[in-house]
């Protein structure tokens, strides 16, 4: 017999129990269905986090700090640095050169007294935005005034003065900064007169991160303080005016507000130009307040660690945290995987089963076959091509109805990152999936039809006939 | 909380792109003029709730300078001008200010200060503070007095819901007597102000302005003696006005 007379042969049954094979082809599509959808999704969780990790995101990120390190803490990812020590240009040139160091960024933070707008939001920008939570006194702040915006009920107050690190940052290389900017953009390189600020800000408003664009063209005067002494020490500030263009999701280092470098310069420099006051006024000595470097990837954090301790800096990374991303992105494959490899394995179930059923109700046909000369394999070959028929509809219906599931919850997702003001991910849809899913359904469904196609060919013609 | 912290790290490492930023706007890069404001406990804000921000030198920083502009506030309560020429002018002269604010008066006042004796402090300050035409100095004379709560305080049958009265020998001259000597300090910071190249703001014009529109005690803080925010945004208009002439 031809593979051609066992196709038709095979189409003919199938058309005979197109109920059953419809069921047949639903169940495999369902079962490839939701491996697909699940590949799909943990494969773009994780190459997207990898992704994002090794090429220097923020979990890459190694803080150096102007300290020696605490021996003592090596393993600790929040360390607490031992005596202060320089950290110079020279420490800086010593870093970058440095194998797996992808980039160095200079960080020169300065104690400076802020001073927000009143009001401190952009009434008619915070109208068209989602409603403000009820407020919360802050314990540090004053209340001056509030905003009751037309459609926001809740009023937004504006905080009293108060004291923060800025952090000031070359904005040259700031799109190597691993901040994720919610609203506006950085400040322009070298600007005296922009700011952006942090979540913590918000938060210091009142707002969540739906509510950046509202601090958008508001104007923060920071204060640098510097000490006089005549016939007491008096404290007097350098102001200057500062508009937020900007609003960021992650600090830098330990601070609400990035500026340009030269801004915290000019402020330290006003600030040590005074003296400290028998000691009341921190005076920094170190041209760095600290470096952020960035590895070439999650799996040189250690390795650079440990060189930035030989040169004698302390360092502070979330490896601890990586590591556990790495795992609970594992966990989470082996789950989906496990669960669509269930449904795969039910799938093949119902092929048997819908091929042992065809096998008993075809003993006619088997036997009439048999009778006209067809060999054992000729008829195998007929089962066979009818169950790799089924699996094969079903993985192209299942691939498509995975492609389309993965792009659903993906929306899902959007939404959420929307909401929490992150960008959004793409589903990536590979050829290997598709292929893989295809060919995988047709082999699982031909793998299923084996035994009964075994046991179609083993049947002799007369006991077929008789049993028919 | 460390896998809600893990999975706060996976959403922000998805996370790839920004949102399109706003164009950029012709930010300075170099530092503007130095304003400098020299004074006493009106300098520095006292009275008003957030001094910080309604301090009438603040307001006049935020509003008139130019985005560049950097302001230093040598302000000491209770300050007089041989004070002001004893502490706060060295500090001044050491920071080469490009504008210079000195509302130097009532303290002078209040402690008995002649006029002659207040004409030849404010004249070595003015000029201390010039540099030789380096700085525009703009100095204002005092505003009226007679009838601030602390002041009627400290005159017989003073109002029941006002302040008590902090003159040192708990009485203080009649409104007449007062208002003479104000005149006579106005006088000596014009003549200071024209022999030195200042610009002279005319508080008292404001206050009288003030009184005129019933609005006088209005911008006065709880203290009776001290304006509020409404008051130190008066008088800041004013210096802006003078600045700007």
């Amino acid at each position: 017999m031809k593979w051609r007379d066992a196709a038709g042969l095979a189409v003919t049954g199938v058309r005979r129990r197109i109920g059953r094979s419809i069921l047949t082809v639903l169940a495999v599509a369902l079962a490839t269905t939701l491996l697909t959808a699940l590949v799909t999704i943990a494969g773009t969780a994780r190459t997207k986090v990898i992704a994002e990790l090794s090429k220097g995101g923020p979990l890459a990120g190694i803080k150096v700090t102007a300290a020696e390190p605490d021996l003592t803490q090596i393993d600790n990812d929040d360390a607490r640095p031992g005596a202060p020590k320089d950290l110079d240009e020279a420490a800086r040139g010593r870093i970058e050169n440095l194998s797996d160091v992808r980039v160095v960024l200079p960080i020169v933070a300065a104690q400076m007294v802020i001073v927000p707008p009143d009001p401190a939001v952009d009434p008619a920008v915070l109208a068209t935005l989602p409603p403000v939570p009820p407020p919360r006194a802050p314990a540090n702040a004053t209340t001056t005034s509030t905003i009751a915006s037309p459609l926001n009920r809740s009023p937004v107050r504006a905080p009293g003065p108060f004291s923060e690190a800025v952090i000031g940052i070359d904005m040259a290389r700031s799109d190597e900064l691993p901040v994720t900017v919610l609203a506006g953009r950085l400040a322009e390189r070298r600007s005296l007169t922009e700011v952006a600020v942090t979540v913590g800000y918000l938060q210091r408003l009142g707002l969540r991160k739906e509510h950046a664009p509202a601090v958008l063209g508001t104007e923060l005067t920071l204060g640098a303080p510097r000490a006089f002494v005549d016939t007491r020490p008096r404290f007097r500030s350098r102001w200057v005016r500062t508009m937020i263009v900007g609003v960021v999701a992650q600090e830098a280092a330990s601070g609400q507000f990035l500026v340009p470098i030269e801004q915290t310069r000019a402020a330290r420099a006003w600030t040590a130009a005074g003296g400290d006051a028998e000691g009341r006024l921190e005076i920094p000595t170190s041209p760095y307040s600290g470096l952020f470097v960035i590895a070439r990837g999650l799996d040189s954090v250690s390795r650079v660690r440990a060189q930035i301790t030989d040169i004698g800096y302390a360092t502070t990374a979330p490896e601890n945290l990586i590591a556990s991303v790495q795992r609970y992105l594992r966990v989470v494959e082996i789950v989906l995987a496990g669960i669509g490899l269930i449904a795969l394995f039910i799938a093949s179930l119902g092929i048997a089963n819908a091929m042992l059923a065809a096998v008993r109700e075809r003993r006619r046909e088997i036997g009439v076959l048999k009778a006209i000369g067809a060999r054992d394999r000729d008829v195998s070959r007929v089962f066979l091509f009818e169950a790799g028929a089924l699996g094969f509809l079903g993985g192209i219906i299942g691939t498509a109805g995975g492609y389309l599931a993965a792009f659903a919850v993906s929306q899902v997702v959007n939404s959420y990152l929307a909401r929490q003001g992150l960008a959004g991910v793409t589903i990536g849809f590979p050829a290997v999936v598709v292929i893989g899913s295809i060919c995988g359904a047709f082999f699982l469904a031909v793998g299923a039809g084996m035994m009964p196609a075994r046991r179609a060919a083993a049947m002799p013609a007369r006991e077929a006939m008789e049993s028919a | 909380m460390r896998r809600a912290a893990a999975l706060l790290l996976v959403l922000a490492a998805c996370s790839t792109g920004r949102p399109p930023p706003p164009p950029a706007a012709n930010s300075p890069t170099t530092p503007g003029p130095l304003y400098v404001a020299v004074g006493a406990s009106e300098t520095t804000g006292i009275g008003a709730e957030t001094p910080l921000r309604e301090a009438w030198p603040r307001v006049l920083f935020r509003t008139v300078m130019p985005t560049n502009a950097a302001f230093v506030n040598l302000g000491i309560p209770g300050a007089t001008v041989a004070t002001a020429l004893r502490l706060e002018l060295p500090q001044a002269t050491q920071l080469q200010p490009d504008v210079v604010t000195v509302w130097l008066n009532v303290n002078d006042i209040l402690a008995g200060v002649p006029p002659a004796d207040f004409e030849r402090d404010l004249g070595a300050l003015v000029r201390g503070l010039r540099r030789t035409g380096q700085a525009r100095v703009l100095v204002a004379n005092a505003p009226p007095v007679d009838h601030l709560p602390a002041y009627r305080a400290c005159r017989p049958a003073p109002p029941a819901a006002g302040p008590e009265c902090r003159a040192p020998g708990g009485e203080l001259p009649p409104p007449e007597v007062v208002n003479q000597l104000i005149a006579a300090y106005n006088a000596a910071t014009a003549r200071v102000a024209a022999a030195e190249g200042a610009t002279l703001v005319d508080l008292h014009a404001v206050g009288m302005e003030a009184r005129a529109a019933g609005i006088e005690a209005a911008l006065i803080s709880g203290d009776g003696f001290h304006p509020n925010a409404g008051g130190y945004q008066r008088v800041a208009t004013a210096f802006a006005q003078a600045y700007q002439r």
